[in-house]
Order: C-alpha cells, then structure tokens, then sequence
C-alpha cells in the first residue's frame, strides 16, 4: 500500500484563519494552478479563466478568513468555482456558438511542445466551446479534474446517471471534433 | 387475419430492437480514438496550467483588507448620503449671529401700451404691488410676488 500523501489543506487554513504571516501567499502560490485550471475548463477561454480564477481567489480567501471550515477542502473549492464560473457565463453575451465543422484539420501539437503553446491553448478552447456548459462541467470534473462520479453529482447536483449521460456526450462531441486532428500512432489506420 | 400481418411484423421487428449500451463514466470502456482525445486534452490542460503565471500581487493586496473596512467605508457612504439629503430640505435658520437677506430678482416692467391708457391706470396699484403679499414666517418676513420670494431672516 503506497504511503498516502498528508492533505496540506487543514493546516492551510487554519494557518490563513489565525493570520499567520506568509500564510495567504503559501495557500495562493499552492492552490493558484488548481483554480485556474478548473476555470479555464468551465469558461473554454484563456483570459476569462485568468480572470475568473483571480475572482476565484478572492472569494476563496474572503469565505476562509470569514472562518468556513470545510470537511473536504478541495471539493468546497470546487463548487465555489464551479458557481463563479457558471455566473460569469450567464454574464457575458454567449459567444460560445458551436461551429458545425472544424475550421481547421491540420494535426493537433503535441501538448509539452513548448513552441506550440499558443496553438495547443486555441485547440483546447475550441474543443471545450464545442460542449453545452453541462457537459463541460461534467467532463471537466470527471475526465480532467479526475473526480469519482459520485463527487462530480454532488457538485453539480445531480444524479450519478446524469453524469454518466453528460460525460458520455461530451467525449462523443469531443471525439468527433478534435480526433480528425489526432496523429496517428504507427500501426493504426487512421480514425474510424 | 391477413390485416393484422403488418401489426404482428412490427411488433416482431419491435422485439429485436436492441437498447443502447448504458452511459458509462469509465473512459477504458470507450473507444482508441475517444481515449486519445480524453489524453490529449488532459495534456493540453496541464500544458496551459503550467505555462499560466500566478499574478499574486493585486489579488493578495485585496485579500489583505482589513475586515473593519469595509463596514467603515459603508458607514461613511451612509453618513455623506444622509448630509447631502438634509441639505435638499429647505433652508433652515442661517446662523444665529448672521441677518441674511436674499436677492430679490426684481420685477419685469409692464409692457408699453399703445392707445388710450386703461381708465383706472392712474389710480390702480403699479404692477409689482398688485402682485406682492407680505407675511411673516417663523423667523422674519416673506415677501412673495408670483414666483419671487424675498425672506428676511432676523435673529434673536
């Protein structure tokens, strides 16, 4: 049995709730990509994730010293950040427009090139705008923030077949969008 | 009967239809292609993660607020809000050392008349004390003529 890795967060937060020094920046510079990660997910845009994660910060850090002591740090974080980003999507105009067809086929870059940073971020929004904001809450939760189902229904409150059905559309609408795009690996024909 | 055939093949062809498979949540249930597509976007992701800067200064001077601020700016609103409305009433009494004296506009003279002059004109009242009334208020008089006022205000 692999030694489990002690949860930092309990002692974060006590440390941000008797103001210790330095202990904001700490809990800031630790839980900064985790936050940003989950926006960018949710918003399927670069800039208003970087904005919605600051506003995410904000909030955090403002319930935190206001004393809420969550049971399960990083679920809580999640479903603040998952309701900040589901107000800022109502707020702005819906850009989001699905497009029927990929503008482009060229091969997709390889994600750790880091010539290919810009190109990699643009295929990513797009892949994330083609899904309706349900399915990219469930697949962002389950597929790229690694939740168990039963978490991802709790935070998005729903049932657990409910995600079952939202993740399976979102990986259809993905696999059609962006596996054109995929190089192939030697010895496989192409995609189906 | 031969009518009911069509009814008896669909209801046969009905039988047969197979349900989709359940949604799954498990990604190794699915498909080479979907499964390369969940990676690549899970790569991409951690890709953009990494590459985005923490922009801790703004952010971190706003978590540093004191928590007295902001009900001491609110307080402070309230208070200028409140003045400026008790200075919409009407004037109250100036100082109690100060005679104030407002600036009457003065009146627009008759107009010219052409022709023979109305019979009463020598006798009547000018124009400006048809017009005037005089009353006292709480502390002085009111002279109003139409919609000039001129108050004199005394102290005790």
């Amino acid at each position: 049995m692999p030694p489990t890795t002690p949860n930092p967060w309990p002692t974060l937060v006590a440390r941000i709730q008797s103001a210790q020094p330095q202990a904001i920046d700490v809990w800031y510079r630790r839980d900064w990509p985790a936050v940003y990660r989950l926006c960018l997910g949710f918003l399927a845009d670069h800039s208003a994730a970087e904005d919605a994660a600051q506003d995410g910060m904000l909030r955090l850090v403002q319930h935190l010293e206001g004393g809420a002591r969550p049971d399960d740090y990083e679920k809580w974080r999640t479903a603040i950040v998952l309701n900040l980003c589901r107000d800022a999507l109502r707020r702005r105009a819906s850009r989001d427009r699905a497009e029927s067809e990929p503008t482009t086929r060229t091969p997709l870059p390889d994600p750790s090139d880091i010539a290919a940073r810009a190109e990699v971020r643009d295929a990513l929004q797009g892949a994330l705008r083609q899904l309706p904001e349900r399915e990219r809450e469930a697949f962002v939760l389950r597929d790229l923030e690694g939740l168990a189902t039963d978490e991802v229904a709790r935070i998005m409150d729903i049932g657990a077949s409910s995600v079952r059905s939202l993740l399976t559309l979102a990986r259809r609408r993905l696999r059609a969008w962006l596996g054109p795009r995929l190089p192939e690996l030697a010895g496989e024909g192409g995609t189906p | 009967m031969k009518s009911d055939q069509p009814l008896h093949d669909l209801a046969a062809l009905w039988a047969q239809v197979e349900a989709p498979a359940p949604h799954t949540d498990d990604l190794a249930a699915t498909d080479a292609t979907t499964q390369r597509t969940v990676a690549w976007l899970q790569a991409a992701v951690a890709a953009s993660t990494a590459s985005a800067p923490c922009p801790p200064p703004a952010a971190r001077r706003l978590a540093r607020r004191p928590r007295w601020l902001a009900p001491a700016l609110t307080a402070a609103a309230l208070l200028l809000v409140s003045l400026f409305l008790s200075t919409l009433d009407e004037p109250g009494p100036r100082p109690q050392d100060a005679v104030d004296l407002a600036v009457a506009t003065p009146p627009e003279p008759d107009p010219p008349t052409i022709g023979p002059s109305p019979p009463d004109a020598t006798d009547a009242p000018s124009a400006f004390a048809r017009g005037l009334e005089a009353r006292p208020s709480d502390n002085g008089l009111e002279l109003r003529s139409g919609p000039v006022r001129l108050t004199l205000i005394t102290t005790n």
